[in-house]
C-alpha cells in the first residue's frame, strides 16, 4: 500500500535457475494449470514466479478414455494421457495469450520417440517469449517397447544430452520418481546437459471396485498425486539436491505453504504447486503469502537462506 | 462443485447442479453416496463451506413445449427448467422406486403433462422411463419435433442415446463424469464426443467447461454399465 515501512522489511524472493530470473519460487505444475488462462479469473497469474502450461507434443493428443480421475485418501489418480492440442496450435493460440502475464512462461514438453523430443524442443526454441523449456521423461518410449524415457539410464541420457544440443533455452527435466535410485538418475540429468531438474512426477499406481473388481480407470493404472505423496516427494527431492549442483524444483503434494518450506529447506530452489490447484483455485497465491509471511516471521530477508537449511543435529545417524 | 470441512479426504469438491435459488440462498439435493455427500449432509446452520462456480454451460432455451426426461436423482437440474418455463413441459420421470422419485410432487405442478415409471411399480408405470417414452412418440408422433432435455444416470443416458438416434430426436443432456478442477485445466472430467473433423471421428470434451450439457446424440458411449 506504499507504506515505506513495509517495503523495508518485505523479504527478497527472488530466485535464480539458470539464466531464468523468478521473483519468487512458485510455480504452477505441468498439466494442472492448463494454459494459464484457466486461473487467471481468479487472481493475476502474474504474480507467480512462474507459469508451466501443460505438457505439448507436436502433434494434438486426444488423450486416455474415461474414466481418467479417481480420488483416493488424501490423494488422486490420473490417467489423463497427456491430451494437448499440439504445439502449433499452442504457439497460436494460446502462448500470445500467455505471454501477456508478467511472468517467465515454461513449457513442457514430450514425445514418442528421441527425435520427436528433438524436433519439439528445436520449434519451441524458434519462438520469442518462452522462457524455459521442461521435458517430461515420465512419458513412453515408442522405440523401446513403450519403456518410460525416464526409468532406463541409457535413454534418459540420450534423450536430454540430444535436446540439450538442439535447444539453447533453460533445460528442465521433470524426473519420474518410478525408479529405484532416483538421485543418479538426476546426476544423469545433469550430465547430460540439463540446467536444472524437476521431481517428482507422478507414482504409478492402481485403484479397484471391490464390487465389481474392475480398475477404477479406463487406463486400469494411473499417477498418485496430492497430499498422499507429500513425504517421499520431500526424501526424494533431499537426495537429489544431495546429488546435484544443478537447480532443483521440488514438487509432489504441495498444498499449503508449511509443505512448500519443507521442499525448500530440503534444498529446493523453486517447487510447484500441482493438485492443489483443483483443491483452491487460489492455492499457488495463498502459499506464495504463506511463504512470505513466514520469512517475515523468522526474520529470514532472502529466501536463498532458506533453500537448503536443513539442520541434521545427529548427522552420524543418517546414513549418508 | 461443494465441499465440507478443510480436511484432505476426500481431496476434491463434488460437483452439483443447482436445485433453486432465492434472494438469499442457493438449494442443493443429493444423495449421500460417498465422503463427499456425506460430510455435506453433516453440516449445521452457520458452518462454512466452499463452494467453486456457477461452472460450465446450461440448458439451451426452450421454445414453446419441450420434453423432459429424468432417472432419479436426475430431475436436480431439471427443475430450474421447469420452474423458469411453466407448464410447458411434458415431462417423464422414473426411479427405481417411489421414494426415489424426488420433488415429485413440486415437479409435477410446473409442468403441462406428467409420466411417470418405477423399476419396482411402486408408483406410476412398472418399468423404465425411456420404455415409457418410446411408447409414448409411438401414439403421439407430433411430439418427435419437440426438443428434449435429459439428465440421469450414465446407464440411462447411454440407452436413451440410442433412441435418440433412431427416432432421430433433438436431445440435450446433463451428463456425470469425475471431476476434479471443475474450470477445464485437468481435463479430468470428459466424455467421448464426435468430431467429424478429426481422422477417428471423436474428441474429447469437458464436462465440466464445455459442459455438462451435451447434444446427447453428440455423445459417444464406449463404457460398459
Amino acid at each position: 500500500m506504499g507504506s515505506g515501512f513495509l517495503d523495508v522489511i518485505k523479504p527478497n524472493l527472488s530466485i535464480q535457475i539458470a539464466t531464468l530470473k523468478l521473483k519468487n519460487p512458485v510455480m504452477t505444475a505441468s498439466g494442472t494449470f492448463g494454459y494459464g488462462e484457466e486461473y487467471s479469473e481468479f487472481f493475476d497469474v502474474s504474480r507467480l514466479g512462474a507459469i508451466v502450461v501443460k505438457g505439448l507434443s507436436m502433434k494434438p493428443k486426444k488423450g486416455n478414455p474415461p474414466p481418467r480421475i479417481v480420488e483416493t485418501p488424501a490423494g488422486l489418480i490420473n490417467s489423463i494421457g497427456l491430451q494437448n492440442i499440439g504445439i502449433d496450435h499452442f504457439l497460436n493460440e494460446k502462448l500470445p495469450l500467455l505471454l501477456k502475464f508478467k511472468t517467465p512462461i515454461i513449457v513442457n514438453f514430450f514425445g514418442d520417440t528421441v527425435d520427436e523430443f528433438i524436433k519439439t524442443a528445436e520449434i519451441l526454441s524458434t519462438h520469442k517469449g518462452i522462457a524455459a523449456l521442461e521435458m517430461n521423461v515420465s512419458c513412453p518410449n515408442k522405440e523401446a517397447g513403450w519403456r518410460i524415457f525416464g526409468t532406463d539410464p541409457k535413454i534418459l541420457k540420450e534423450v536430454v544430452s540430444r535436446v540439450r544440443s538442439a535447444t539453447n533455452l533453460p533445460l528442465i527435466v521433470k524426473l519420474s520418481p518410478n525408479v529405484g535410485d532416483i538421485a543418479s538418475m538426476a546426476k544423469i540429468a545433469q550430465d547430460g546437459g540439463a540446467d536444472a531438474v524437476s521431481l517428482v512426477n507422478t507414482f504409478l499406481a492402481m485403484a479397484v471396485d471391490v464390487k465389481t473388481r474392475r480398475p477404477l480407470l479406463a487406463n486400469i493404472v494411473g499417477g498418485l498425486s496430492g497430499p498422499a505423496i507429500k513425504p517421499i516427494a520431500v526424501r526424494m527431492v533431499w537426495e537429489v539436491c544431495k546429488a546435484v549442483n544443478i537447480p532443483v524444483i521440488g514438487m509432489g503434494g504441495i498444498v499449503t505453504y508449511k509443505d512448500a518450506l519443507e521442499f525448500l529447506i530440503v534444498g529446493s530452489k523453486a517447487i510447484a504447486v500441482g493438485t492443489a490447484n483443483f483443491l483452491n483455485p487460489f492455492a499457488t497465491i495463498e502459499i506464495l503469502e504463506g511463504i512470505e509471511k513466514y520469512m517475515v516471521e523468522e526474520g529470514i530477508t532472502d529466501i536463498n537462506q532458506l533453500i537448503g537449511s536443513l539442520v541434521i543435529d545427529y548427522e552420524r545417524t543418517y546414513n549418508n | 462443485m461443494l465441499q465440507a470441512g478443510d480436511n484432505l479426504d476426500p481431496l476434491l469438491k463434488r460437483p452439483f447442479s443447482i436445485l433453486d435459488y432465492d434472494d438469499e440462498l442457493l438449494y442443493f439435493l443429493f444423495k449421500k453416496k460417498g465422503k463427499g455427500t456425506i460430510y455435506l449432509s453433516r453440516i449445521n446452520k452457520g458452518d462454512v463451506i466452499t463452494l467453486l462456480g456457477p461452472l460450465g454451460n446450461g440448458w439451451p432455451a426452450p421454445q414453446g413445449e419441450f420434453i423432459v426426461i429424468a432417472g432419479g436423482i436426475g430431475i436436480v437440474p431439471l427443475m430450474l427448467l421447469l420452474k423458469q418455463h411453466r407448464n410447458k413441459a411434458i415431462l417423464f420421470y422414473g426411479a427405481k422406486n417411489e421414494n426415489e422419485l424426488l420433488m415429485l410432487e413440486e415437479a409435477s405442478k410446473l409442468v403441462k403433462e406428467i409420466y411417470i415409471s418405477t423399476d419396482d411399480g411402486s408408483k406410476g408405470t412398472r418399468g423404465l422411463i425411456t420404455e415409457i417414452f418410446n411408447d409414448f412418440l409411438v401414439s403421439n408422433s407430433s411430439c418427435k419435433d419437440l426438443t428434449i432435455y435429459c439428465c440421469g444416470s450414465p446407464p440411462m443416458l447411454k440407452a436413451f442415446s440410442k433412441l435418440i438416434r433412431e427416432h432421430n430426436l433433438s436431445c440435450y443432456a446433463s451428463v456425470e463424469e469425475y471431476m476434479a478442477c471443475g474450470v477445464g485445466a485437468c481435463l479430468g472430467c470428459v466424455v467421448k464426443v464426435i468430431n467429424e473433423a478429426d481422422s477417428e471421428g471423436f474428441h474429447y470434451k469437458t464436462v465440466c467447461k464445455d459442459g455438462p450439457i451435451f447434444n446427447l446424440k453428440e455423445i459417444i458411449w464406449d463404457q460398459v454399465f
